[in-house]
C-alpha cells in the first residue's frame, strides 16, 4: 500500500497536468502507428437514367499510404475484399461497379499485418439519375 | 369577432391537440382536456399529459375580447411540468420539440403508402422538367399538304412536363402530338388514370400560304377532353386513351392504344412501342374531307369514312451526366387508306418512316 500525499493545490493541478500529457503522448504514438493513405475513385459518380435503376459504371481505384504493407480493397460491407497487394504503398485497380444505390470503397490493412481489419481510407461512388422521382411523370405521352 | 379571426384562434388549439394524439406513442387511459369559458371573454384550453416522466398540464388562454390581429397577445400558452410552470425558453423548446414529433408522425404515416381510389392525387409524383434538344431527322416524304420533309435535317426539340398536385401540363414536341392539360386522379404500382383536355389537331388552310388552297374553308384546330389510363407490368406498359372534341368543330372522337417494353443494357435504355390510333369519321370528314361545295378541278370531293393507323418506335437513351442525355429513336407509321386518299395528301406513301438522334439538355 502506497499513500501519496499532495501536499498543495499547485502540486495537485501538476499531477494532473502530467497524466493529460501521457495519455494524449499514447494517443498520438496510436495514430502514428496507424498508416495514413488516401483513396480516389475515378469517376466519383455513376449516372443511370431512371431513379430505381441499377447503374453501371467502370471505376478507376487508386490509393497511396505511408506505409509499406499489405492491403485489401472491400466494397462498402462485402466480406470478400475486391483485390489484394502484398507489401506496397500504393496500388490501382479497375472494377466494375454495379448498384442502385451509392457505395463506398474501402482500403483496408489485411489480417496479416494487423490483428482486426483497420480501415486506412475510404470513398464514396454516388448513385444519381437524370430523371428522378420528381422529374419524369410516369403516364405521359412518352411512355419510356 | 368575426370568423376569419376565430378560425386564427383556433389554428393554434387544433395544431396542437392534432400534434398530441399524433406525437403520443401509448395514449393514457388519465390524459384528459377540458374547455372553459370566462365571463370576462377569454377561453382557457387544459390538457392534461400523464406519462413515465411525469405529468404535463398544458394550457391555452384565448382572449376573446377586443381581438388584436397585430399581436399574438391575445393567446397565452403555458406549460407545467409536474406542477411548476416551465420559463419561456423552455416552452419554445418543447413546443420546437412536439412540432417536430408531429412532423415525423405524418412524413412517417405517409411515406411509401400510396393511396388508394380518386384520393391517390399522385403528390409524390409532382414535379417536372425540361428537357432541350438539338440533332438530326431523316424523314422519307411528306405527310400533309406542305407539312413534313424528305431527307435529312437539324431537328430541335422542346419537351416539358410539369405537375402540381396531381395538376399537370405536358408537351412533347417529339411525340408529334399538341400539348396537354391534365389531372392524375389515380397512381398505383399498376395503373396511372389521368382526365386530359389539349388541343389535338391544328388549323389548316388558315394561312396566307393556304389562299392557293381556296375555295377550300379553313379547318380550324380542335380542343378535346378525355380519359387516358397506363397499366404497369415491369418493363411493359399498356397507355390507352379516348378523347371527344369539345370545341364543336365536328363532335368527333379519337383512341389510341399502345404498348411498349423497354430493356436496360448497362447505362443503355432500349424501348420498343407498337400501337394503334382512330378517329371517327367525324374527324376524318372535318380535316381530310372536301365537300362538294368546296370541290373544285384541284380537289374532288372526298368522304374519306374513320381512320385507323398503325405505329411503331425503337429507340434508346443514354445518359452522359445527370444534365445530358443522347436519344436516338425510329418511327414508322401505316397510315389508313382513308387518309392516304385524302385530296389534300401528299404523294401516297402509306408507310412513313422517320428518325432521329439527339443530344438532350435535361433540367
Amino acid at each position: 500500500m502506497w499513500v501519496y500525499d499532495i501536499g498543495s493545490r499547485q502540486q495537485l493541478i501538476r499531477m494532473i497536468a502530467a497524466l493529460l500529457l501521457a495519455v494524449v503522448a499514447t494517443l498520438s504514438e496510436d495514430a502514428l502507428a496507424q498508416p495514413q493513405g488516401e483513396l480516389t475513385l475515378t469517376p466519383e459518380r455513376c449516372v443511370a437514367m431512371n431513379e430505381g435503376q441499377t447503374c453501371y459504371q467502370t471505376v478507376i481505384v487508386r490509393w497511396q499510404t505511408n506505409e509499406i504493407a499489405d492491403y485489401c480493397l472491400y466494397l462498402q460491407d462485402e466480406p470478400e475484399p475486391l483485390v489484394c497487394w502484398e507489401s506496397v504503398r500504393q496500388g490501382r485497380s479497375r472494377v466494375e461497379f454495379a448498384s442502385d444505390i451509392s457505395l463506398s470503397y474501402r482500403l483496408v490493412l489485411t489480417p496479416q499485418t494487423s490483428n482486426k481489419r483497420q480501415e486506412i481510407a475510404q470513398a464514396t461512388l454516388t448513385v444519381s439519375w437524370v430523371y428522378g422521382d420528381s422529374k419524369k411523370r410516369r403516364n405521359s405521352w412518352r411512355l419510356f | 369577432m368575426t370568423l376569419h379571426n376565430q378560425a386564427l384562434r383556433l389554428t393554434p388549439i387544433l395544431l396542437f391537440t392534432l400534434g398530441t394524439a399524433l406525437a403520443a406513442d401509448e395514449p393514457s387511459t388519465d390524459d384528459s382536456a377540458r374547455i372553459e369559458h370566462q365571463d370576462d371573454g377569454t377561453a382557457t384550453v387544459e390538457i392534461v399529459k400523464n406519462s413515465e416522466g411525469g405529468q404535463t398540464i398544458i394550457e391555452l388562454t384565448i382572449d376573446e375580447g377586443d381581438p388584436d390581429d397585430e399581436s399574438d397577445d391575445d393567446v397565452d400558452f403555458k406549460i407545467y411540468r409536474d406542477g411548476k410552470e416551465l420559463s419561456e425558453a423552455e416552452t419554445d423548446a418543447e413546443l420546437e420539440e412536439w412540432e417536430q414529433e408531429v412532423m415525423e408522425k405524418l412524413d412517417n404515416a405517409f411515406r411509401g403508402k400510396p393511396r388508394k381510389g380518386i384520393f391517390a392525387l399522385a403528390q409524390d409524383r409532382d414535379g417536372g422538367f425540361l428537357e432541350l434538344g438539338v440533332g438530326l431527322e431523316y424523314s422519307d416524304g411528306e405527310t400533309m399538304m406542305r407539312e413534313g420533309f424528305e431527307g435529312l435535317e437539324v431537328d430541335t426539340q422542346l419537351n416539358a412536363s410539369l405537375q402540381v398536385s396531381g395538376l399537370f401540363y405536358e408537351y412533347y414536341s417529339d411525340s408529334g402530338r399538341n400539348g396537354v392539360f391534365g389531372l392524375n386522379f389515380l397512381n398505383t404500382d399498376y395503373v396511372g388514370m389521368d382526365v386530359i383536355i389539349g388541343k389535338e389537331h391544328d388549323s389548316f388552310a388558315k394561312d396566307k400560304d393556304d389562299e392557293l388552297l381556296l375555295p377550300i374553308r379553313i379547318r380550324e384546330a380542335d380542343w378535346s377532353v378525355g380519359f387516358r389510363s397506363a397499366i404497369y407490368l415491369g418493363p411493359l406498359v399498356i397507355q390507352g386513351q379516348i378523347r371527344e372534341e369539345i370545341s364543336g368543330r365536328h363532335e368527333g372522337f379519337t383512341a389510341s392504344l399502345q404498348t411498349g417494353a423497354r430493356l436496360q443494357i448497362k447505362n443503355l435504355n432500349l424501348h420498343g412501342i407498337v400501337g394503334a390510333s382512330y378517329q371517327s369519321e367525324e374527324v376524318m370528314d372535318y380535316y381530310y374531307g372536301v365537300t362538294a361545295a368546296e370541290a373544285n378541278s384541284d380537289f374532288a370531293e372526298y368522304n374519306p369514312g374513320d381512320d385507323l393507323t398503325y405505329n411503331a418506335e425503337v429507340g434508346a437513351s443514354y445518359p452522359i451526366s445527370e444534365d445530358w442525355i443522347i436519344r436516338g429513336q425510329m418511327n414508322y407509321t401505316q397510315y389508313s387508306q382513308a387518309i392516304i386518299d385524302s385530296p389534300f395528301w401528299e404523294g401516297d406513301n402509306r408507310e412513313h418512316l422517320s428518325s432521329r438522334l439527339m443530344l438532350m439538355l435535361v433540367l
